[in-house]
């Protein structure tokens, strides 16, 4: 069996240095293949983007400095990294589209200066035919006058391709995208997952992606890990997790997908609020509003195997088959 | 931790300096108008030649250098208190009616703040305290005719974000006056606001009183402003070091004191406003 | 943008006229001129004469057209003091002095205060970062008089390294230029390091870093460049600051300069000398801003396509 690219063993990000300060990722583990695409998904505050900034070291320092746990690129522990090795990581192996791609850009920077800087470090001889280049990759029109333009003189759907124009610059072997359709329109939105789609084929990159969309991960995932409060609760095949899925808060969300899946849809409110970070409930974070808990969800949930690749946290879990109707 | 401990700090000092202005010329035995001739430019109390009759020295009269300085924490006191009751309620008053009609008197009015706000205003605070003479009625005239305009700014700015609240549109539906209300729902709301202003102006009085007095034009001799103290002991700042250091070192304390609190109260009340306080 | 250029110089103009409206009613309706400029022993009929001679006995509207058409033509009249100086020349051979010190004390504050306020962003937290803070909050508190005069007891009459007051070579400009500059470095300090900060924590220095660039590309040419637009903003402050400090410090050191000559014309109630005092400094006031307008177009891109 091939090594993971990218092995996450128990990371925990806290609120700062103090053991009790309270905490973003509680023990989270995960493995991801080489060409592999990982879908992560979870409601808002659930802990995605600080998992996704994790792996790059791009946490504020007050969460880099509650960071326990290890995130072993390529078996090398990124934590350990010097300042050095961590920037031959970035960007070169590791790239990653952050959240909001209208501030993804240097206002004060036109496009080209931008796009060249992250050029320039792959080694590309003709830094502005390379720029062209990559902005053409990415779909984007007479690239050559867009490189003299500013961001505000753009559009969202032209920024975002930017922004992944420069996320792609360098090659990189693991692109990490954090909800990279939600700031667009349904239907840019699905032409851009189809250019990524594209794009992860020509580069032959894994990918990272965390989206709030089943409909996404169904158009894009090998895999799906699903994160609530701060954990990943199931993990498995994205075929496996929609016909069977067997936590109960991966049920209730499937469960409020519409069956269509053409019209993706951001996740739906469960009955009752997420837990706020500091305020989680211990034992099984889910079972103040989970319909299947007893009082033993009030300890830590096992963790069980219940088929090859598909991994809960619960100690109850579902086995009937999810009824899409 | 260090904010937190800072903070507390300086409320601290900012208690005693107005302990000491209410009651500290109760408490002292010296008359900070009165010198003896044969005590004239004594040291402090730790320096050479320097006695516990007088803890912080005298100055060329021979007047009581700590009691002076307690009288002076009075009169700066009073200056803050009277300004900012005069420029907030006339910049209040402007700002919010400015803000609450809007139209072409709002336009008019804010150009008329942003040209206060440009002219070199300790120039005509000087000029105009050179023509009516020292006095501290006109001192606090001429402060607060340089200061109004910040609240004026405020007011109308927050009543312009308080005037399309439901509340307020419920209110005007419900048939209450326009006058009522302003003083019942739109009044309450922006206060805070204003008292960060007010805060953060604390400091801004202190300084520009003192700076008049220093230039001879504020609250005249022989009471004892602290601006006007240094201006005394300059002279012979060579000699007696004290008269002209250690009132200065009263004014730096409180400032400081009231700026850390105003910046505190700027993160806790209105975030928009940091950084603003140049 | 031209629009706006052209408004704000509209706005400048009003000012201008406004403030010699300001002027010229304070010096006329308070400060009685006639009784300034005559000697005591002066005879009513030399009053009336003067009273003549000045226009004063024209209706106030008239009196302002008369001195805003003298003044538009070079001509603010003569300083009433003994020497008789015509007032516009008065000013401007104290110009230099004063400029020569607010650029001195604008430049090493800029550099200062940049220097100082990235420095404190970069190492938050520690006690590099409290350093600088405390030096912020002392030059903002200590009033510019008070400081002066410490810093003559300290570097010149204790230490004897500068020259206590006076104008002349680089050593004298050390102390005045420092306790002119300390309030604005202070506030520029503070200002950077806010905008700093947030430029730190923002989504476009994550993709700088996401690039793979080092920490000094990451600081130098991404975050500076956007934290130094609130102090070119701030700008026009700063040197207003600078023009109205001037009257205080010039005073302190002895500083040939157009705020020790407004300080003194005041003093003396000199009203030639004031009005053109004032209405030159407010001229630098609005020339000051309409340079930070400029400055602004050229360092944000977004403000080249706004109206
Ligand atoms: N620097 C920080 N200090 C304190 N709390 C933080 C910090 N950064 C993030 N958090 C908190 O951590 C939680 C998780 O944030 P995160 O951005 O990772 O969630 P998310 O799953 O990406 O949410 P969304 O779907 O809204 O993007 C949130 O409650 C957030 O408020
Ligand atoms: S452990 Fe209990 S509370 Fe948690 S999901 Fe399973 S059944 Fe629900
Ligand atoms: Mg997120």
């Amino acid at each position: 069996m091939t090594e993971p690219l990218l092995s996450i063993r128990d990371l925990t990000v806290r609120v700062g240095k103090h053991p009790e300060a309270p905490s973003i990722l509680d023990r989270v583990s995960l493995d991801l293949m080489p060409g592999e695409t990982l879908g992560l998904v979870g409601e808002s505050g659930s802990g995605k983007s600080t998992l996704g900034m994790s792996v790059l070291r791009l946490n504020s320092p007050r969460l880099a400095a509650g960071t326990t746990g290890q995130i072993l690129w390529q078996g090398r522990d990124v934590q350990k990294m010097s300042a050095r090795q961590l920037r031959r990581i970035r960007g070169e192996e590791i790239s990653m589209i952050l959240q909001d791609p209208m501030a993804s850009l240097n206002p004060v920077q036109s496009i080209g200066v931008q796009l060249r800087e992250a050029l320039r470090r792959s080694g590309k001889r003709n830094l502005s035919a390379a720029a062209e280049a990559a902005l053409a990759e990415v779909n984007i029109p007479s690239p050559a006058d867009r490189l003299r333009a500013y961001p505000h003189q753009m559009s969202g759907g032209m920024r975002q391709r930017i922004v992944s124009a420069i996320g792609l610059a360098q090659d990189p072997n693991l692109l990490i995208c954090d909800e990279p359709t939600t700031a667009l329109d349904a239907t840019i939105q699905y032409q851009f997952l189809e250019l990524l789609a594209a794009l992860r084929a020509a580069h032959d990159m894994a990918m990272l992606f965390i989206t709030h969309d089943f409909g996404v991960v169904a158009r894009i995932c090998d895999r799906v890990a699903v994160m609530y409060a701060g954990r990943i609760v199931e993990t498995g095949p994205v075929a496996e997790i929609f016909a069977r899925p067997a936590h109960p808060y991966t049920r209730a969300l499937l469960a409020s997908v519409p069956s269509t899946r053409h019209a993706p849809r951001r996740l739906p409110v469960i009955e009752g609020q997420p837990p706020a970070v500091g305020n989680r409930p211990r034992g099984c974070p889910f079972h103040p509003r989970c319909a299947a808990a007893t009082d033993q969800c009030q300890s830590v949930p096992p963790r069980a195997e219940i088929r090859p690749g598909h991994v809960l946290d619960c100690w109850h879990p579902q086995e009937i088959a999810h009824d899409p109707a | 931790m260090t904010r937190d401990l800072s903070f507390k700090l300086a409320l601290g000092l900012l208690v005693v300096f107005v302990l000491v202005a209410l009651f500290g010329p109760y408490l002292l035995e010296h008359d900070p108008l009165r010198g003896s001739l044969r005590a004239r430019l004594d040291p402090p109390a730790w320096a050479e030649g320097g006695s516990a009759e007088h803890l912080l020295g005298t100055d060329r009269l021979g007047r009581d250098v700590l009691a002076r300085i307690v009288q002076g924490a009075r009169i700066s006191l009073a200056v803050c208190l009277v300004v900012i009751a005069i420029a907030g309620s006339i910049g209040t008053a402007l700002g919010t009616f400015s803000g609450y009609v809007g139209g072409w008197v709002d336009r008019v009015l804010m150009r008329l703040v942003d040209l206060a706000l440009s002219l070199p205003v300790i120039l005509l605070a000087l000029l105009f305290a050179a023509v009516v003479g020292p006095s501290f009625l006109n001192i606090v005239i001429v402060i607060s005719m340089v200061l109004w305009s910040q609240y004026a700014r405020m007011s109308r700015g927050e009543t312009l974000r308080v005037k399309n609240e439901d509340y307020v549109d419920l209110a005007r539906t419900s048939g209450l006056g326009h006058v009522a209300i302003i003083f019942r729902h739109v009044l309450p709301n922006i206060a805070p606001s204003l008292i960060v202003v007010a805060t953060l102006q604390v400091g801004v009085v202190i300084v520009l009183e003192a700076s008049l007095s220093f230039l001879g034009v504020g609250v005249p001799p022989p009471n004892p402003s602290w601006g006007g103290m240094v201006a005394e002991g300059r002279s012979y700042i060579v000699t007696a070091w004290w008269v002209s250091a250690l009132p200065g070192i009263a004014i730096v304390l409180v400032v400081m004191a009231v700026n850390v609190v105003g910046d505190a109260l700027t993160d806790r009340i209105n975030p928009g406003l940091r950084g603003r306080g140049a | 943008m031209l629009k706006h250029l052209a408004g704000r110089l509209a706005e400048a103009l009003v000012a201008l006229v406004l403030m010699s409206l300001v002027i010229f009613l304070l010096s006329r309706v308070i400060g009685d001129p006639v009784a300034l400029l005559l000697s005591d022993s002066a005879t009513e009929a030399d009053r009336q004469l003067l009273i003549q001679q000045l226009g004063l006995d024209r209706p106030m509207w008239q009196q302002y057209f008369t001195f805003l058409g003298n003044a538009l033509q070079g001509d603010f009249g003569q300083s009433v003091t003994a020497g008789r100086e015509d007032a516009l020349e008065l000013v401007l051979s104290r110009l230099p002095a004063s400029l020569s010190l607010a650029g001195v004390a604008l430049a090493f504050t800029l550099v200062l205060g940049i220097l100082l306020g990235v420095l404190a962003a970069i190492t938050r937290g520690t006690l590099a970062d409290l350093a600088v803070r405390m030096l912020a909050l002392l030059g903002q508190s200590a009033p510019s008089f008070w400081l002066g005069i410490m810093l003559i007891y300290v570097f010149a009459v204790h230490l004897g390294w500068l020259p206590t007051s006076g104008f002349g070579g680089p050593a004298y400009y050390v102390l005045p230029a420092l306790t002119l500059g300390l309030f604005t470095l202070a506030a520029i300090t503070r200002l950077v390091r806010a905008s700093m900060l947030e430029a730190l924590s923002s989504e476009y220095v994550k993709l700088a870093r996401i690039k793979g660039l080092s920490e000094w590309s990451v600081v130098l040419r991404h975050a500076l460049g956007n934290s130094l637009i609130p102090v070119v903003t701030f700008m026009g402050t700063f040197f207003a600051t600078m023009i109205t400090g001037a009257v205080v410090v010039e005073t302190v050191f002895a500083w040939p300069g157009i705020g020790r000559l407004a300080y003194e014309s005041i003093m003396a109630r000199d009203f030639p000398v004031i009005q053109t005092v004032v209405l030159v400094i407010t001229a630098f006031f609005i020339l000051a801003n309409l340079i930070v307008d400029l400055l602004y177009l050229a360092i944000d891109p977004r403000m080249r396509a706004a109206g």
